[in-house]
């Protein structure tokens, strides 16, 4: 007996789904999917804000969805309606997102990013019903809190900026990030804090040209070995080099505000290794690992030296068509390029 | 016993009302200083005090030794004593005064050193205390206060950069500030507060006086406040030992999640090596055993031949490990002998065992297994010995013959090592539950000519790692992975029936000894389909005749089977060893939830409701007596519903009762499962282990009959509710027609109702159920007993539990050999559980007499494999090969016929139910020199062409092929399997 995806809006099937691309792209951006439908009349049901399920039973039954979202944007043409949901980040996320004010004497100061994260979608967006789940919610290893964050705010965005100024560097050459994903549970997406795992951790998927893995491609530069460093505070510069530079005299910069120099120095340093550590951009076309989480830790062989080994999956994308069934992107190492660093803030 | 935080400047609430105003009585409760007990014993000569009885209160949580404990009810040893040693159960003391004895009474031990400041959920009556759960922290000041500070003491360390503070400013000063907090770390926090009058001045900070110098020692590198020592010259000031007013807080732990992903949802059937062990043979007598079934499907006669054996000599390649490691490799006959045929000669078993003797040790694991004769035999041969039966050629398999790897026990083998007579492989006792079980690790056919425990695609790997932790600072320690094979043994052999046990200080049941904790998150798996535990073959063979030359059904692929892994996991907070996070004796939630059928983890312990859950899983059938489900739920060895009503703890109450006559389609169902859960849920999964012989949906007669139906709970009644039934096969049977319901595990599936509503059983129709009934006193686990707003609150969650009541229509459940045997019933639509698809490797044959002559067109396909050139400017190229490519072959055949019923073949017919339905097929070409190529695939098209003027009508088929095998004209061969571009370089293997 064959699968086929089932697609679920407010918790109807609708049978008439004919493709889809679903992108979890990465980077604490949200997870999106892109649907069509060939029944125009589809339009005329009420959409905004209805969940969607995806589940995509490729070989057998999924027990949870691959995906669950709300719908933000509808196209009708006279043959066929397309949908774009993202994840339920998009609640907390986004420039439709509700912004909160944050004040001397209404702040959430003492509030570590697991604790605001539970206490503003408690109060704010879980109201009537389980929007957002707590109930996989956990916290960074290394506490990181929102003590003194003033101003307007995005509720994730701000979270996130404050996840990325703090590296785990329990392991000081190999420093680790932090990202905000979404789980799926029963009945409804979790909000989870995720770091990244070292690569000398458990693998979660075995590629080879045997046995997984369709294409490949891959991309190398010049690894980085010096950062200059803009303090936005003092408006003072440093610079910081690790080893010689055997590729030649390549360089990273960061802006930002930092205490004192040896701040900065620190921060330099962290940043430098994690630059080196994410040297290669790998995109794989897949044919199995459609449900490998991001982060996820995956060994690549495919005889090619500079690119056998483990990595994280950073991001990754499964399209389907009728014709074609499915297909899966992995993109491994580099985090991808946020769309908000090609825009201008709106 | 615990306490009111009297007097206490900081009072935690679960409620911010509460908090606003500041009841002791509603604040969470302390530790304290006294422990009251209804008997003492005295014993004067070792100065021991003895309490039992009823004893409110912790003796190790509320005394240390060196404090001074007061008793009081005593009759001689009452007032101060200082503690030399204590235990939960009494003290010993310095001196007691007195020999007294034992007494019953009311006796009070206060300790006057201290009392204990501490909040953990163990002290609470009422309200929990957990990480990971909102709560209300009230500070109090004793003049007006402009500023309040409370450092939580969850930060990275205590100095003002990294702590983990809150403030709160008031324009108009106050006594009282709320704060709210919620901890994400397991452990023991020291808060420090601190008050900042209206006059700008900063007081110290306080900290509880439990507080270890690592708690501050950032603030105070210098002071050691340990005993109030030097507290004049520090910034910070530890609480008073015997008046605290400061609390230190040790929230429980909230318990891991397990999250498990496959690397695939879908495998073929492989080697399954588990059976070794779980078999129980001992290491020095297993063996493998290389049987050939075709006298068990009917193709081939029990007395066709020799005896009624076949041997089809030298036929498979088998690489296997020893016990001691070694890695063998020996080509072996196959044979149809199970015992001594009673002939002349003995049974030629010897050359069908392995390991051989001269190997000199058993069987440990089979690495791969190779048909090395590929060569199909043709349905109709004829025997030279017997000329009564057809199919009786043994150098080859006939298209739906498979070759069995068993397991066996060379003790069962009479005059060893020769092997002459197995007396017991007869099909009669050949069942897994028969006194003698000899399961398969694997099978190969001409479908499936080559299985490896390496080859990708018949290996699932389930992945753990995404499992998480709730508090930051504790990791995953172990993972529990179910693995759904129903084994009764541990990997090391260890007699494990039960997958799981009901522990209430847990959030949920606990995988026990048979679900094996291992530290790696990754595990691979393996399985196979086998006759001996009720998996059936479909109907899709091509053309397969039997010994008598008519036709022959139920001999192709398996069904479609499916498993359940399930993940549990343990966290580091597990209680003791150098892993464990600060643990309170009832602070033992360590493990992830999974799905259990049991309505105590409702109401166990003080929990919140995020901990909370609630299911039920019962049965009943014609005999109206409902039964509990929960406990055989978690027993590999039990049926949970169906089988004889006897066995495997099956009994008249369990087992499936029969429609009172007529058709499963028009009766109503006698037997129903309700499920209840807390929450909406939209699958479950039936593991069925059915005793049921091979090809029985074939054989006709009395064969069990069974369909599904199910409805839903509403105030108006039980609802009917559409499912999707993976239970049954997938197409209908000529037979059984389509009711093979549970014939095959698999999950039932639905759309959540819109009009589902939680409730009571009495909230249907007053209890007064529209489909099967609620109870009528004849147990105390009917629906009225169990699902009940004491087990639902109206409170918790939505207000009741959602049911799905399964409605179970039998026939003919208890032929020979017919029963349906249910071993888990399971809701899975959750993160750690994984449904994974087995399928039949094989692939069915298209070369047969109907088919194969009828194949007009001419057979075309490309070999192609995929080059890249490195030119210069001279023309000149490097060519280096990058890989093989896959492709297709194209033929096609006539339709025959004169438009009446039955007349002509049914060659198309066939080929458009393939195509309908992907059923793999292979079809081989021979070449000129005599050698052949076998194309394995599936009918990826079929194009028809209805011609006029009364021309056939011809089709014209295309088929997609996975791979290749290339064979002599004796179909021996050499290479693997390849695909139909070529070769890919050196394939991996255990011995060339």
């Amino acid at each position: 007996m064959e699968h086929l995806p089932q697609l679920l809006i407010s918790g109807k099937e609708l049978p008439n789904l004919t493709s889809f691309n679903l992108s979890f792209a990465g980077n604490n951006q949200l997870n999106s999917i892109t649907i069509k439908i060939l029944s125009p009349d589809f339009d005329e049901n009420s959409l905004f804000g209805k969940t969607i399920d995806l589940y995509l039973n490729n070989g057998s039954i999924d027990t949870v969805p691959i995906f669950r979202g709300i719908i933000k944007e509808v196209n009708t043409s006279e043959t066929t309606v397309s949908l774009k949901a993202v994840d339920v980040r998009g609640y907390i996320s986004g420039k439709d997102a509700i912004d909160i004010y944050i004040t001397d004497n209404d702040n959430y100061d003492g509030f570590t990013i697991g604790q605001f994260l539970r206490k503003y979608i408690t109060d704010k967006i879980n109201i009537s019903e389980t929007r957002i789940g707590l109930d996989f919610l956990n916290d960074s290893t290394r506490t990181v809190n929102l003590t003194n964050v003033r101003g307007l705010k995005k509720p994730l965005p701000m979270c996130v900026e404050r996840l990325e100024e703090s590296l785990d560097d329990t392991d000081f050459d190999n420093p680790l990030s932090y990202m905000i994903d979404i789980e799926e549970g029963p009945l409804y997406s979790n909000i989870v804090i995720k770091k990244q795992k070292l690569l000398t951790e458990e693998v979660s998927l075995s590629l080879s040209l045997n046995d997984g893995i369709n294409k490949y491609q891959y991309k190398r530069r010049p690894v980085a070995t010096q950062v200059s460093v803009e303090d936005t505070k003092s408006k003072r510069f440093y610079s910081t080099k690790i080893g010689n530079s055997p590729q030649g005299p390549f360089a990273s910069n960061i802006k930002k505000e930092f205490k004192d120099p040896s701040d900065a120095n620190k921060y330099a340093i962290q940043h430098l290794k994690k630059l080196q550590n994410e040297i290669n951009d790998i995109t794989v076309d897949a044919t199995k690992g459609f449900h490998t989480g991001l982060e996820s830790l995956i060994s690549i062989n495919v005889g090619k030296d500079d690119i056998d080994g483990v990595h994280r999956l950073v991001s990754k994308t499964i399209s389907y068509n009728q014709s074609n069934g499915f297909k899966l992107k992995l993109s491994l190492n580099k985090q991808p390029i946020k769309v908000s660093e090609y825009l201008t803030p709106q | 016993m615990a306490a009111q935080p009297t007097n206490f400047v900081l009072k935690v609430y679960t409620a911010e009302a509460d908090a606003i105003i500041g009841a002791d009585a509603t604040a969470l409760k302390i530790i304290g200083n006294q422990v009251t007990a209804t008997n003492i014993a005295v014993t004067e000569i070792d100065n021991t005090i003895v309490i039992s009885g009823t004893i409110v209160g912790d003796v190790t949580d509320t005394f240390e030794v060196g404090d001074t404990v007061s008793i009081a009810g005593s009759t001689s040893n009452n007032g101060n004593h200082i503690i030399v040693s204590r235990t939960d159960a009494g003290f010993v003391v310095g001196t007691t005064t007195s020999d007294e004895g034992t007494h019953i009474g009311t006796f009070t031990f206060t300790n006057v050193s201290k009392t204990r400041a501490e909040i953990n959920n163990e002290q609470q009556a009422l309200e929990p205390f957990f990480t990971h759960e909102r709560l209300f922290y009230r500070l109090e000041s004793l003049t007006p206060s402009s500023e309040f500070y409370i450092d939580w003491d969850d930060g990275e360390d205590n100095t003002p950069e990294k702590a983990n503070y809150s403030i709160k400013k008031f324009d108009l000063p106050t006594n009282v500030a709320i704060f709210e907090h919620t901890y994400t770390k397991h452990g023991k926090f020291f808060p420090m507060i601190r008050l900042t009058s209206p006059e700008g001045f900063k007081s110290k900070l306080y900290s509880p006086i439990e507080s270890p110098r690592s708690s501050y020692r950032e603030l105070e590198a210098d002071v050691d406040l340990t005993g109030l020592v030097g507290q004049n010259k520090s910034q910070l000031a530890l609480d008073s030992a015997t008046n605290p007013r400061i609390p230190h807080l040790v929230p429980s732990n909230h318990p891991p999640i397990a999250i498990l992903k496959t690397d695939r949802n879908q495998i073929m059937s492989g080697i399954d090596n588990s059976i070794v062990v779980e078999s129980g043979i001992s290491e020095a007598t297993r063996r493998g055993y290389v049987y050939m079934d075709g006298r068990d499907l009917g193709i081939r006669h029990a007395t066709g031949i020799d005896g009624g054996v076949y041997v089809f000599e030298q036929s498979v390649e088998i690489i296997y490990e020893t016990v001691n490691g070694e890695i063998v490799k020996e080509i072996l006959s196959a044979t149809t002998a199970c015992s001594d045929d009673g002939r002349a000669d003995p049974a030629p078993l010897n050359e069908s065992i392995f390991p051989t003797e001269a190997v000199g040790a058993g069987l440990s694991k089979i690495l791969s297994v190779k048909l090395i004769k590929l060569k199909e035999n043709t349905y109709g041969d004829r025997s030279t010995f017997n000329t009564s039966y057809y199919n009786v050629k043994t150098d080859g398999l006939y298209p739906d013959e498979r070759i069995w790897i068993r397991l066996v026990d060379s003790d069962d083998v009479s005059d060893s090592p020769n092997y002459h007579s197995f007396g017991g492989l007869a099909d009669s006792v050949r069942e897994l539950e028969g006194t003698t079980s000899y399961p398969c690790f694997c099978y190969v056919s001409n479908g499936n000519p080559y299985v490896s425990v390496n080859k990708s695609g018949h290996k699932v790997t389930a992945d753990g790692s995404e499992s998480r932790t709730r508090n930051s600072n504790v990791g995953i320690h172990r993972y529990y992975l179910y693995d759904d094979k129903l084994r009764r043994k541990t990997e090391s052999g260890s007699a494990a029936l039960r997958i799981g046990e009901i522990d209430i200080n847990q959030f949920s049941n606990n995988y026990s000894t048979q679900v094996e904790s291992n530290i790696n998150a990754k595990k691979t798996l393996r399985y196979t389909h086998d006759h001996t535990r009720g998996q059936q073959l479909d109907d899709n063979q091509f053309n397969a005749l039997k010994y008598n030359n008519t036709t022959l059904n139920g001999v192709g692929r398996f069904f479609d089977d499916n498993r359940l892994l399930r993940l549990q996991v343990e966290d580091t907070s597990v209680d003791g060893g150098s892993l464990a996070t600060v643990v309170e004796p009832t602070d033992s939630m360590d493990r992830s939830f999974v799905e259990c059928d049991y309505v105590d983890y409702m109401t166990a312990d003080i929990r919140p409701d995020s901990l909370k859950h609630t299911s039920l899983l019962l049965f009943v059938n014609s005999t109206n007596v409902w039964k509990d489900l929960s406990t055989a739920n978690l027993d590999n060895s039990k049926v949970v519903f169906g089988g004889d009503g006897s066995a495997k703890s099956s009994t008249a109450n369990l087992k499936l009762t029969d429609i009172a006559g007529g058709s499963v389609d028009n009766r109503t169902p006698t037997n129903f499962l309700l499920v209840v859960k807390d929450r909406k849920f939209n699958k479950i999964f039936f593991r069925q282990d059915n005793d049921i012989a091979m090809r029985t949906m074939f054989l006709g007669g009395t064969i069990p009959h069974c369909k599904l139906t199910a409805y839903y709970n509403t105030p108006t009644g039980w609802k009917s509710l559409p499912i999707q039934d993976e239970t049954a096969a997938d197409y209908e049977l000529e037979t059984v027609g389509k009711a093979t319901s549970l014939y095959q595990s698999g999950p039932v599936s639905w759309d959540l109702p819109d009009d589902w509503t939680a409730g009571a059983y009495n909230d249907i129709l007053s209890g007064t159920w529209n489909v099967s009934s609620s109870g009528n006193d004849s147990s105390a686990t009917e629906p009225k007993d169990l699902w009940t707003t004491a087990n639902f609150p109206v409170a918790h969650k939505e207000g009741g539990g959602y049911a799905i009541l399964i409605g179970i229509k039998s026939s003919n459940n208890f032929a020979t050999n017919a029963t349906i045997e249910n071993f888990h019933t399971t809701v899975c639509d959750n993160q750690h559980s994984k449904i994974v698809k087995l399928v039949d490797p094989k692939h069915i044959s298209l070369n047969q007499a109907n088919g194969k002559k009828h194949m007009t067109q001419s057979v075309s396909f490309t070999r192609k494999g995929t080059y890249y050139q490195i030119k210069d400017r001279l023309g000149t190229s490097e060519i280096r090969k990058l890989g093989a490519s896959g492709g297709t072959i194209k033929f096609g055949g006539v339709e025959l016929g004169d438009g009446t019923s039955g007349a002509g073949t049914l060659a198309r017919e066939r080929l458009v139910k393939y195509q309908k339905q992907g059923t793999p097929v292979y079809w081989d070409v021979q070449h000129k020199n005599g050698t052949y190529t076998r194309f394995f695939g599936v009918v990826s098209s079929l194009s028809e062409d209805m011609a006029t003027a009364g021309m056939f009508p011809k089709y014209a088929i295309n088929m997609i092929v996975s791979h290749i095998a290339e064979f002599a004209s004796d179909g021996t061969w050499t290479e693997g399997l390849i695909s139909i571009g070529g070769e890919q370089g050196k394939a991996k293997s255990y011995l060339v």
